[in-house]
């Protein structure tokens, strides 16, 4: 979300910018370990106090060779993104080998108290579907968990493969990131 | 939202505004055929570039007849929203009565007429009581996007069949530029 300073004259460019900021950077994942699978975009220090909040969305999609295989959908946030909170770790019950789902993920962040001892609530979304009769839609969270808005931030979608029989291969497009208060 | 040039001198009105334009027409009709359930958004020409993004949201009803028949979903997009992709198609039970969200977000990645976006679309919906839920996601990625040229943006809906007059009801939609 674009930011100005008093007396600043504003161009075009700048005016016609939306009201997220994307990044289309690809991630690919092919490993079990969780790995970023999204920008980790900042929430810098001293920005936020309570009521803040955040949306951010990534859309992509995951491919399966031979074998269907589970697969584990997290959240990181916090400093560095580095606390990982679990959206869905899906069974691979839910999938059929050789085939493509595309997916969205959705996450909000409410800074539900302030200051060094504050907290905020995190929940996630995951959607997928194919051209088959594969779907998957499931949501997940942490409430009111520790959030300290004193210091750097950060927020990011974390992925791994359940297994990797079959070289299944998860690849994020891009993702928008929206500061909604 | 709104298009603002350089030297133009913009109000507080209009930088209040939110990054968003909604339309609350109602389109409602015994479809057939994949249709318009809301009204054609525009892209303009020259508007876009890479990392333009853009989410379109629509809420309606589908109202199933005295038969049960397939009801779909879809996106329509690119000059006159006339490329058609389908979201999902769903078995609706007689008599059943669906509320339903459709989200698309389209992301421009190469600007220029041999462009390309990532098209992205979900449809949810549900049924009270509640014995009936679908959630579907699917997309296009990516899809051929000249930016060089006017694009459309619309939802797309219909039934397998008039057969019992199912009736779909689309209350509003709402574009929303995030990038």
């Amino acid at each position: 979300m674009a930011v100005y300073a008093a007396g600043q004259v504003v161009n075009s460019a700048e005016l016609n910018t939306g009201t997220g900021q994307v990044d289309q950077t690809a991630f690919t994942v092919s490993v079990t370990a969780l790995t970023q699978a999204s920008k980790l975009w900042d929430i810098p220090a001293l920005s936020t106090t309570g009521g803040s909040s955040f949306r951010l969305t990534v859309i992509g999609k995951f491919v399966f060779g031979t074998t269907a295989v589970g697969n584990n959908w997290y959240m990181g946030w916090g400093p560095s993104g580095a606390t990982q909170t679990e959206i869905v770790q899906a069974s691979s019950s839910n999938y059929t080998a050789s085939t493509t789902m595309h997916f969205t993920v959705i996450m909000h962040l409410v800074v539900n108290v302030g200051g060094a001892s504050g907290s905020a609530s995190l929940f996630g979304t995951m959607a997928s579907g194919d051209t088959g009769s594969d779907s998957i839609t499931w949501t997940n969270g942490a409430i009111q968990s520790a959030f300290n808005t004193t210091v750097d931030n950060g927020m990011m979608f974390l992925y791994g493969w359940a297994a990797i029989t079959g070289g299944p291969v998860l690849t994020s497009y891009f993702s928008i990131f929206e500061r909604l208060s | 939202m709104p298009q603002y040039l350089d030297g133009q001198i913009v109000s507080d009105i209009n930088l209040n505004a939110n990054g968003a334009q909604v339309n609350n027409t109602v389109i409602s009709g015994t479809f057939t055929s994949p249709t318009n359930i809301t009204t054609l958004w525009d892209i303009p020409a020259n508007s876009t570039t890479s990392r333009s993004a853009f989410r379109l949201t629509a809420v309606g009803t589908t109202s199933m007849g005295t038969t049960g028949l397939n009801t779909q979903w879809g996106i329509g997009y690119g000059p006159n929203a006339a490329t058609q992709f389908i979201i999902d198609q769903e078995a609706q039970p007689a008599s059943a009565v669906w509320y339903y969200t459709v989200t698309v977000w389209v992301m421009v990645n190469i600007g220029g007429s041999g462009g390309q976006a990532y098209i992205m679309g979900q449809i949810r919906a549900g049924q009270i009581p509640n014995n009936s839920v679908v959630n579907w996601t699917l997309g296009v990625l990516p899809a051929a996007w000249n930016t060089t040229v006017d694009n459309k943006l619309s939802i797309l809906g219909n039934f397998s069949a008039s057969t019992g007059t199912p009736v779909f009801t689309n209350n509003c939609s709402v574009l929303e530029r995030l990038g």
